[in-house]
């Protein structure tokens, strides 16, 4: 008798099976050394999806727990993108509580911070953290602002600029939303995502009162040759879909006293960032000595995250 | 005599930096008219020195001086960051990077670095006429080579009191004039921290942004916005008011690519079902 599958044109559910019971016997036999190529188990092997499906809440895991799961994603990273990736898990400074200015003044709006943030953070080429919004002169009305402006050159005439991104609020309506607590504020004043323990309900994003935050209804697409391998658990470790990501103040830069990517590609100097905690630094100059504001301050959001005018 | 006085006036408000003032009343001060012998008498006017400019002349008599013209040698612009001078009140000590740009000075140095220089502030010609110095009154004129450089020594900047200053110091000279901004940048709220913004604090030099020839910073094509409306026709107000029907689309085009290429590669290694595919991670070629 014939085996029925043997009359399909390519052989597609035979593959399919055999790759099934490879992984399978792969698995039950040996724990520790895995393997399989691409296709089953969501690309991955039958044990990294077990543990998976069974990682904890980054708060709630060990340090061994945080080992191994970071070791995972590594692997995962190097079956899918072929890149060796270090996913390193630093922890907040003590006495650090991160701040942000912008000089408005100096915005002069040739978004250069909007894609170094795209390829430092891996981000899908379809996503953007940071929103670089035109306005009138002189005006906050974010209303009438436009981010999708594209002009031959900028700054135009009787314009501003003004970046957006997350605002690390201090009362971030975003944290109060999640129903399952995967999004919380860290010590050093950072919001951050636990990407494997979000939902994908969507709720923070119609909390946040910036649209900040971004959801991938797809897996992020990124070219192998531009990921950049350099990432940290809280940030911009490859993320998969259905998950919602934002802005993290560059947390595996930062947090190793660099600044992000997005001040250091911003070519006029418009963008501070330092310790708020830290008299002498350069964001409490600005906070004592500018005429800063934060944008819709009356929602009592306390973001940190200041604009400010020359003069 | 009147009209002298009031020119030097309003030398001496400019040289108070308060630029924009002086730039309203520019239209009488062309390049053709510039009084230097108004320059002379602000000079010594004890007026017309505010703390940042007076300050630098202090703290500059003290720091070593610059290589004089005698070695004929090009300073060295790659050289390490320097630490600024402690002319800013309040300010922990910080390093200045060294500016990439004055590269585009070099061309004065060629001929300069043995010939002599013509003190008299006169229209440039032949083989002067490929440079355009486009600061000061923004670009009327009023500045001239020697107001910054010494016309003594062609490797070395001076102060407008004529204390000798080194091109690494180039702050010094800005802040003769932009003592605003020169007050915000040692404190960080003008200017670029390079780097870090946790330990040794490093600063690019004015001259790293601003050519120092033409400070103004011009304007530039912008990056792809979001997305969101790559391939899409852009509405038509937008379009009429100058944004471009189709902008964006190269770039989408090219991760498109990209990502089409990898999936094929994936469809690929899925079908082959082999180890000899490039994708197949090491530790299942082991196995």
């Amino acid at each position: 008798m014939q085996n029925p599958d043997d009359d399909k044109p390519n052989g597609v559910s035979d593959l399919a099976r055999r790759r099934f019971l490879k992984g399978l016997a792969v698995s039950a036999g040996a724990a520790g050394a895995v393997s399989a190529s691409g296709g089953a188990w969501g690309g991955s092997t039958l044990s990294d999806a077990f543990a998976d499906f069974f990682q904890q809440h980054y708060q709630r895991m060990s340090a061994d727990e945080i080992a191994t799961t970071i070791e995972r994603i590594e692997r995962k990273a190097k079956r899918r993108y072929g890149v060796d990736i270090t996913c390193a898990n630093t922890p907040p400074q003590d006495g650090v509580v991160f701040g942000y200015a912008i000089n408005i003044s100096k915005c002069r709006g040739y978004r250069d911070c909007v894609h170094a943030c795209v390829e430092e953070n891996n981000l899908g080429r379809d996503t953007q953290y940071i929103r670089v919004v035109e306005l009138d002169r002189g005006s906050t009305d974010l209303h009438h602002a436009d981010h999708y402006y594209d002009h031959a050159e900028v700054p135009r005439p009787g314009k501003d600029y003004l970046p957006m991104q997350c605002m690390h609020c201090d009362n971030p309506p975003c944290v109060k939303a999640c129903p399952v607590e995967a999004t919380w504020t860290e010590p050093d004043g950072i919001v951050v995502v636990d990407y494997d323990w979000c939902i994908g309900c969507r709720y923070c994003m119609a909390a946040c009162p910036y649209q900040a935050r971004h959801f991938n209804w797809g897996t992020p697409e990124i070219p192998a040759a531009e990921l950049n391998p350099d990432t940290h658990y809280l940030g911009n470790r490859p993320r998969p879909r259905g998950v919602v990501e934002k802005c993290h103040f560059c947390v595996q830069r930062t947090r190793t006293g660099r600044q992000p990517a997005c001040q250091e590609a911003c070519p006029t100097g418009a963008r501070v960032f330092g310790n708020l905690l830290d008299p002498n630094s350069e964001i409490r100059y600005v906070l004592e000595n500018k005429a800063v504001f934060r944008l819709k301050e009356d929602l009592g959001t306390e973001p940190k995250f200041w604009y400010y005018r020359d003069a | 005599m009147l009209r002298r006085s009031k020119r030097a006036a309003l030398i001496g408000i400019r040289l108070a930096a308060c630029a924009l003032l002086a730039a309203a009343a520019a239209p009488g001060l062309a390049s053709d008219d510039w009084d230097w012998d108004a320059v002379e008498a602000i000079d010594d006017a004890p007026v017309t020195k505010t703390p940042a400019a007076g300050a630098p002349a202090k703290t500059d008599a003290t720091a070593p001086a610059a290589p004089r013209a005698a070695e004929n040698a090009l300073p060295d612009f790659a050289a390490e960051p320097v630490t600024v001078l402690a002319m800013f009140d309040g300010v922990a000590p910080f390093e200045v990077v060294p500016s990439q740009r004055d590269d585009e000075m070099h061309p004065c140095a060629n001929c300069h670095q043995w010939a002599t220089s013509n003190p008299e502030p006169r229209r440039l010609l032949t083989p002067h006429d490929n440079f355009e110095l486009q600061h000061g009154l923004h670009g009327k004129g009023g500045f001239w080579c020697f107001t910054c450089h010494d016309v003594d020594n062609n490797f070395s900047l001076k102060t407008l009191e004529g204390e000798p200053v080194e091109f690494a110091h180039a702050y010094v000279v800005c802040s003769q004039c932009h003592a605003q901004q020169a007050r915000d940048w040692a404190h960080g709220a003008h200017g670029k921290r390079v780097g870090n913004w946790q330990g040794r604090r490093q600063v690019f030099n004015c001259t790293a942004c601003h050519y120092q020839h033409r400070p103004a910073l011009k304007p530039r094509e912008p990056l792809p916005g979001p997305t969101m409306r790559v391939g899409l026709p852009r509405p038509d107000h937008w379009v009429a008011a100058g944004q471009r029907p189709d902008h964006g689309a190269e770039r989408q085009r090219d991760w498109q690519r990209d990502i089409e290429r990898r999936r094929e590669s994936v469809e690929r290694d899925d079908t082959s079902d082999t180890a000899a595919s490039g994708r197949v991670p090491a530790d299942d070629a082991e196995s």
